[in-house]
């Protein structure tokens, strides 16, 4: 026998299930339409394992394969140089960790260019490029070589009009952007999705950090110094991308030469400025610093250990540039370079899918 | 069992269905009243000053008592459980935790959505963050709070605070250059828990606009001296300059002016 409660109970529990269930069919529906409206067959995704923070990518340029496959076409491709001699990979190669092993990278008429390439390694997290950040997207960076006269010495109007004459590109700007209609502002974009690309995270100190491998004594001795203000390089070259994306004067001269940000700001205070580089891949990407003056990792240690410079817009984070740096002993340095190689990753100066198309298609 | 014995069991299981549908429905309709109560916008907004005056980035240098002037460059800090307490003593959470700097004006005013509009006495917060937050991955994976990593081995967290800048040793003209960067050391956790009294007064519609003013000064004086010559200028692992400066950050906030 039923009490009277259990009569309108059961309908009550009836009503409320249904609710949850409608609501449930809801959202998916809500969740598909989402996916239906952002997403499509093409869309790239960046696996990055979870230390990594979210890729921030722009809304009018998402990743998608046709888009990646055209803008590695169009790195590697000496089109976009006034004399078709120079790609961006005449300066940014992938064995030197897509930056160049010359002090000064010589351009398309020859003549060397100020700054040391800089390397493009797990870009897409960068809010600014350029030593001297100057660009705040990868975009914007891409449109800049092309009309410096140091580097490919050509107009857009021109490389413009080359692309569109091209057998390939104008069917490869319909299946990456609906249109074969090619335009500076596409190519730039074609550029920054394969650049967002360029991932590296599988170097030893990944795979220690996901549990994969273990370090020896020497680089944990190493780690020891980096990471606790002894030697103290993490306050700059910190975190999962070794680097704070910020820009400092790390002491490198008394009277910069070469004043960075400043350039840039026309602030007096960022004189000496530049931003500071990831130390991922530092064994592929000699020689170091903006103007490459340092050949070898030792000559860097023994910079930050012995060779302040103070100015007066040193940052605040030297803390022993009066010391003339944090005067490591022999040992801690060797720990130290011990510990640095850890962040070298092979696999990324090797991927197939970051080198030359026109040598190695996919 | 016999028969019966499985009808009553039956009964009794349908009766305690009723009764936590029951509940539920309740319940349902408490959240649904609450949900009903009038709510206002609530911004907090920091200002900075040294010793009364707008703090000036980089342009000026300020005395310490310890015969030192100094110079600020960059300030970056964690307020964390920012919570107001109304006049019956609930508390509302307005964030877990927030990232302060004052080179990144939108850091320094922003609104924390809907809160309840009633009579406000308390707010209260964290300086720094507690051991649920301070921990490796306690907050969420952005590159802000990546850049402020406190990675020390066997420490690892979120720095509280990075103050950074130069300071002019005894006046002599020898710049040197300082970092106040506080977090938890050799199991000191060294975190504050600071509560700001309110005025009593009701919230205002559309927006209830607190400002807070942080006064650099008393990270310096109140009520420790710092001596950044004493300490020298890497203090993560010293726990002693950390003490001082954990005493010191309890004077260091107050309510500069409320917007109803």
């Amino acid at each position: 026998m039923k009490t009277k409660s259990a009569y309108w109970i059961t309908p009550l529990i009836s009503i409320a299930l249904l609710s949850v269930l409608l609501f449930s069919v809801a959202c998916n529906v809500s969740q598909n339409r989402d996916m239906a409206l952002s997403g499509s067959r093409d869309s790239y995704v960046l696996n990055v394992y979870d230390k990594f923070p979210k890729v921030p990518l722009p809304d009018d340029n998402p990743l998608t394969k046709p888009g990646i496959e055209l803008g590695r076409k169009l790195f590697y491709d000496p089109i976009l140089s006034g004399d078709s001699t120079q790609s961006c990979s005449s300066c940014h190669m992938q064995r030197f960790a897509f930056g160049d092993e010359s002090r000064f990278s010589k351009g398309m008429d020859n003549i060397n260019g100020e700054r040391n390439s800089p390397t493009i390694i797990n870009c897409a997290w960068q809010p600014k490029y350029f030593w001297d950040g100057r660009a705040v997207s990868l975009e914007e960076q891409a449109i800049g070589p092309v009309e410096n006269p140091i580097e490919m010495h050509a107009s857009w109007k021109n490389v413009v009009a080359k692309v569109q004459r091209s057998e390939i590109y104008p069917s490869l700007f319909q299946q990456a952007f609906g249109t074969n209609h090619v335009t500076k502002k596409l190519v730039a974009k074609a550029i920054a999705q394969f650049e967002r690309t360029l991932l590296s995270m599988n170097s030893k100190y990944d795979r220690v950090v996901r549990g994969e491998d273990t370090f020896t004594e020497q680089e944990l001795r190493g780690l020891n110094l980096f990471f606790t203000e002894r030697a103290d390089c993490f306050h700059c070259h910190g975190n999962i991308l070794f680097t704070d994306q910020s820009f400092h004067n790390n002491g490198l001269d008394k009277t910069p030469q070469d004043t960075g940000l400043e350039k840039y700001t026309g602030r007096k205070r960022d004189i000496g400025k530049f931003k500071t580089p990831t130390l991922r891949n530092l064994a592929f990407s000699a020689p170091y610093m903006h103007d490459g003056r340092f050949q070898t990792l030792e000559e860097v240690i023994d910079f930050y250990s012995e060779g302040l410079n103070n100015s007066s817009t040193i940052d605040p984070l030297m803390k022993n540039v009066k010391k003339g740096g944090v005067r490591l002993t022999k040992k801690e340095k060797a720990d130290l370079i011990s510990f640095l190689n850890t962040l070298n990753d092979t696999s990324f100066i090797t991927n197939p899918a970051y080198s030359n198309p026109f040598e190695n298609p996919l | 069992m016999n028969n019966f014995q499985i009808h009553i069991m039956k009964s009794k299981i349908k009766v305690s269905i009723g009764k936590c549908a029951l509940l539920m429905f309740a319940i349902l309709l408490f959240v649904g009243c609450k949900g009903n109560e009038e709510k206002t916008g609530i911004i907090i907004n920091m200002a900075y000053s040294v010793n009364g005056k707008e703090l000036e980035v980089e342009k000026k240098l300020y005395p310490t008592k310890a015969g030192h002037t100094y110079e600020v460059h960059r300030l970056k800090y964690y307020l964390s459980d920012i919570a107001l307490e109304d006049e019956h003593g609930n508390s509302v959470l307005l964030d877990n935790a927030h990232l302060f700097d004052i080179l990144r004006p939108s850091s320094n005013t922003f609104t924390f959505g809907q809160i309840p509009l009633r009579s406000y006495k308390k707010l209260s917060f964290v300086f720094g963050l507690d051991e649920s937050k301070c921990k490796e991955g306690g907050l969420p994976n952005t590159i802000e709070n990546n850049r402020m990593e406190w990675p020390v081995p066997g420490e690892k967290g979120y720095h509280y605070m990075k103050f950074e800048g130069k300071y002019d040793s005894l006046n002599t003209g020898v710049m040197k250059n300082f970092n106040l960067h506080t977090g938890p050391t050799k199991n000191n956790k060294n975190y504050v828990h600071i509560s700001l009294d309110l005025p009593k007064i009701k919230a205002g519609k559309p927006q209830f606009k607190i400002t807070l003013d942080m006064d650099l000064d008393k990270i310096i004086h109140g009520p420790n001296n710092y001596d950044f010559a004493m300490f020298g200028q890497g203090i993560m692992a010293n726990q002693k300059a950390q003490a001082i400066l954990k005493q010191n950050m309890q004077n260091v906030f107050t309510i500069k002016s409320i917007n109803r």
